[in-house]
């Protein structure tokens, strides 16, 4: 007889389903799959005889021909082991086929039988979702990746003896499901910043649990300009460049962003896990990623590292670091080329990887956190340092960042060296992570509000988010939004218009001073973009003299 | 005059960059030669000129210093020379990185051409990076030269045209210096030709202040307010109507000299025009100088976005000097 059994292949950031067709018929023993299975599929035919044969089931030893339907797709990966083990169990009627009705399968065998975990889980599962499959046979060691899907039934079992017993019924495997109002989000990631949308699970708040493995800003002393940028950055969504001397503090800001962020909404949370499932990759060893990201490539790190890239494209650092962080250190030490691929996403935020056959678009709306030197030997400008750089070194080592890719960055500002004075002293306060994400949180909930695009337009799209409003940080805000909701009146106004003739603002820079005068105005809890809030966001305009502009 | 609008073969390559400019030569015997040039004690006998002429009808004031120049000694020459052009001065300098270009940059934002005085042939650009600074020089200004086309800087015509950059200044003006710096050289043509010589003072803890900060300590005049040199020069009235007829604009107050005292922020606040948190913020800065914006919130006892804010208030309306992390007095 003929089986059919469901799983899936991923195509780029896509899941495509595919059938695993099974036929036993007359003739010398061989198992034949066909339907452009890669090599690791190929290979499945030994590891899936083997662990037939392990699991007590007599292997068919007649002509077994597996197809893989749709027929023109590549298929990759080792998850097709368990569909054709199934596949042949059905086909040689020792498995009930109405029984795998809506189920898909996906795992890898062992030849003893045994079933280990295999890559892109979680992207598959969410796939599998929304093609309507509604049980899906999952490896037992795999199961704490899919604690964030819910509406799917998943059936996890260690051996294929096990899948076998539940099928023919001798012994049911009871089903996970994971609902989100009920249970899931233990907080099973030390790095979690958020164990649900708004926070509210009592206890300890977020923002504490990651302050003990990032560190807390208080102790950063002496640099409470840039901790109010980057809790700008946190609030609204936006990218920062920060200047200064070796040995000030950029690095040690920039690694205490995560705790301030506001918590992963679940549908970020999803976005977040499906790209890390794709990548293959996986920093959070099989754990759910709860927190989000926080991704600091070295400098070294290629251009296809870095925005994604492979024949079949996989996500690069950016699209890793959505809706988290992307923190580039030594930002003029990157290979040129690399960094100007940021220029399009930064404005975008997705990236299109086109390659012969596919086209993958991965998001990456992160907050960037670039930090850079002023000069090669890093004291130019420094009060106490004497600069040892010529105007050409300093001009040449400026160029390597480009003006149109600082032009995209939000706020700028410069980190100085902190006296020894200043790190002793206990008078001088020192803004903690928890005071700077309670302003984030509220300025986020006033974004949540006021940004969310009218009733009825994401209803349908949203309606299984339970509520759960999609709405744009202030950073993404669009032209027509910026318009709407960043509107400049009568002091304010007047004000922007001077800092346009003082600084000769270009339009975009321009917008996004006043998208940044809206995040401070949400800090600060105020509807309208006021006087203050709108000079705060001009000093984080991109300074003249600094790197890239050496024309003063 | 001996004017030479047929371009022999070296200027050639040139030709199309300075098209519609006037560009040859002076004998020291033309009556278009600087008068002030001729009287000093080694006056070139040939000057090459690309550019206005005009220019050299001007008063004109030097402004030299260090390539290596801080961003203070980057403010201090634009805004001089700026403010200078403004009142009428044509600036000499000698068109090197750092002081010199930052002096002719300041200058071309003004009326009045700049003059930038090479110590290479006119057809050749050193350094190649001011390519676009030179083209705006030649083009609104004068380039002089006492060599001629093709002949290449060695490192003795350097020090030697720095006698016609003071030679042609009333007075000249040293922005920043190290003690090695060709700027010592310069004032010191310009002290030995009887020309005024004046000297940005410094931290006495820089190095590019030493030379400077040394002038001061061999006599040379200390310049204390950019304006000083304009009261010197007798050029204050005329500053003062063209000031009034700009009122208002955004940086018109840099550099302003405030009566009675330049730092009395009551007086400020009197005008009207700064806020309570300006104040206190200018207060703070005037008092212990140069700071980060987080010194200015624990000095002012305010919170640091306030501080942000203060700031960008006063820097607009031209009271400090804000780099993006240390906030200046804007003199």
């Amino acid at each position: 007889m003929i089986s059919s059994v469901m799983t899936a292949t991923l195509c780029g950031p896509d899941t495509e389903l595919i059938r695993v067709e099974t036929d036993i018929s007359q003739g010398l023993p061989q198992l034949s799959i066909v339907g452009l299975p890669d090599a690791t599929v190929r290979e499945s035919k030994e590891r899936v005889r083997s662990a037939i044969a392990s699991s007590g089931c007599d292997f068919p030893l007649r002509r077994i021909t597996v197809n893989l339907s749709p027929a023109d797709t590549r298929k990759e990966g080792s998850h097709f082991d368990l569909p054709v083990a199934v596949g042949i169990l059905i086909a040689s009627e020792i498995i009930d086929p109405a029984l795998t009705e809506g189920s898909a399968f996906f795992g890898e065998l062992s030849l003893n039988g045994g079933l280990n975990r295999a890559e892109h889980g979680v992207a598959l599962a969410l796939g599998l979702k929304e093609k309507g499959i509604h049980s899906i046979f999952v490896p037992d060691g795999s199961i704490g990746e899919f604690t964030n899907i819910d509406g799917v039934s998943f059936y996890a079992a260690s051996t294929l003896s096990e899948i076998v017993d539940h099928l023919s019924g001798l012994k049911p495997i009871v089903p996970a499901v994971f609902d989100f109002a009920g249970g899931w989000g233990g907080g099973d990631g030390a790095h979690a910043t958020g164990s649900g949308c708004g926070a509210e699970g009592g206890g300890a708040s977020p923002c504490a649990a990651a302050v003990a493995v990032c560190g807390d800003f208080a102790e950063v002393k002496g640099q409470e300009r840039a901790k109010r940028a980057l809790q700008i950055c946190a609030a609204g969504r936006h990218d920062i460049a920060m200047y200064g001397p070796p040995g000030s503090g950029k690095s040690m800001l920039a690694s205490r962003m995560p705790p301030i962020l506001p918590p992963l909404s679940r549908r970020e949370i999803l976005e977040v896990t499906k790209i890390y499932s794709i990548a293959g990759r996986d920093p959070y060893e099989g754990r759910t990623v709860l927190g989000r990201p926080f991704r600091a490539p070295h400098h070294s790190i290629s251009a296809a590292a870095l925005v994604g890239g492979g024949s079949r494209p996989r996500p690069g650092e950016l699209s890793l670091a959505h809706r988290g962080v992307l923190f580039l250190d030594e930002l003029p030490e990157f290979e040129r080329r690399a960094l100007e691929m940021l220029r399009q996403p930064l404005e975008d935020r997705y990236i299109d990887l086109s390659r012969v056959g596919y086209r993958s678009r991965y998001p990456c709306e992160f907050i960037l956190i670039a930090a850079m030197n002023p000069c090669p030997c890093g004291y130019y400008g420094d009060p106490t340092h004497e600069c040892g750089c010529t105007e050409r070194q300093r001009r040449r080592y400026a160029s390597r960042v480009s003006g149109p890719l600082l032009d995209r960055i939000d706020l700028h500002t410069r980190v100085g060296r902190v006296e020894y004075s200043e790190l002793s002293d206990t008078e001088r306060g020192s803004c903690s992570s928890a005071e700077l994400y309670a302003g984030v949180v509220k300025a986020v909930g006033r974004q949540r509000e006021r940004n969310s695009p009218p009733d009825g337009a994401e209803a349908s799209a949203g309606a299984e988010d339970e509520g759960e409003a999609r709405f744009t940080y202030n950073g993404d805000l669009s032209a027509s939004d910026t318009e709407k909701h960043c509107a400049l009146t009568g002091e304010a106004e007047r004000i922007m218009r001077s800092a346009y003739d003082a600084y000769g603002f270009s339009a975009r820079q321009g917008k996004k001073l006043q998208r940044v005068a809206r995040t401070i105005a949400d800090l600060d809890g105020s509807d309208e973009i006021l006087a203050c809030h709108i000079t705060e966001a001009i000093s984080y305009r991109r300074p003249k003299d600094i790197l890239g502009d050496a024309e003063g | 005059m001996n004017m030479q609008n047929s371009a022999p073969g070296g200027e050639a390559r040139y030709g199309e960059a300075i098209s519609g400019e006037q560009y040859g030569s002076l004998g020291i015997e033309d009556s278009g030669y600087p008068k002030a040039l001729r009287g000093i004690a080694d006056p070139p006998p040939r000057l090459y000129y690309m550019g206005k002429l005009a220019a050299l009808e001007n008063p004109m004031v030097a402004i030299v210093g260090a390539r290596r120049a801080t961003d203070y000694g980057r403010w201090a020459a634009y805004n001089l020379a700026h403010r200078l052009s403004e009142r009428g001065v044509a600036v000499v300098s000698g068109m090197a990185e750092g002081i010199d270009s930052f002096a002719h940059k300041g200058a071309l934002e003004g009326p009045t051409p700049t003059i930038a005085v090479m110590g290479n042939g006119l057809d050749i650009c050193f350094p190649k990076s001011n390519l676009a600074l030179r083209e705006r020089i030649a083009r609104s200004g004068l380039l002089l030269s006492e060599y001629s086309e093709g002949t290449h800087g060695t490192r003795f015509t350097y020090p030697a045209r720095n006698r016609i950059i003071s030679g042609l200044s009333i007075a000249t003006v040293v922005v920043e210096a190290g003690l090695s710096s060709g700027s010592l050289i310069t004032a010191e043509y310009a002290a030995a030709q009887g020309r005024e010589v004046y000297a940005v003072p410094g931290n006495i803890n820089r190095k590019l202040s030493v030379g400077c900060n040394k002038l001061i300590k061999d006599g040379v005049l200390p310049l204390v307010f950019l304006d000083d040199i304009l009261d010197d020069l007798g050029l204050r009235t005329k500053a003062k109507a063209v000031r009034r007829g700009k009122a208002g604009t955004v940086g018109m107050l840099v550099g302003e000299k405030r009566d009675p005292a330049p730092y009395d922020i009551s007086c400020a606040a009197g005008m009207g025009e700064l806020g309570a948190d300006e104040v206190l913020v200018l207060g703070a800065v005037c008092e212990h100088g140069e700071m980060t914006v987080d010194d200015a919130a624990m000095l002012a006892k305010l919170s640091v976005p306030t501080v942000t804010c203060a700031v960008t208030l006063l820097e607009m309306k031209g009271y400090v000097h804000f780099d993006g992390g240390r906030i200046m007095v804007a003199n």
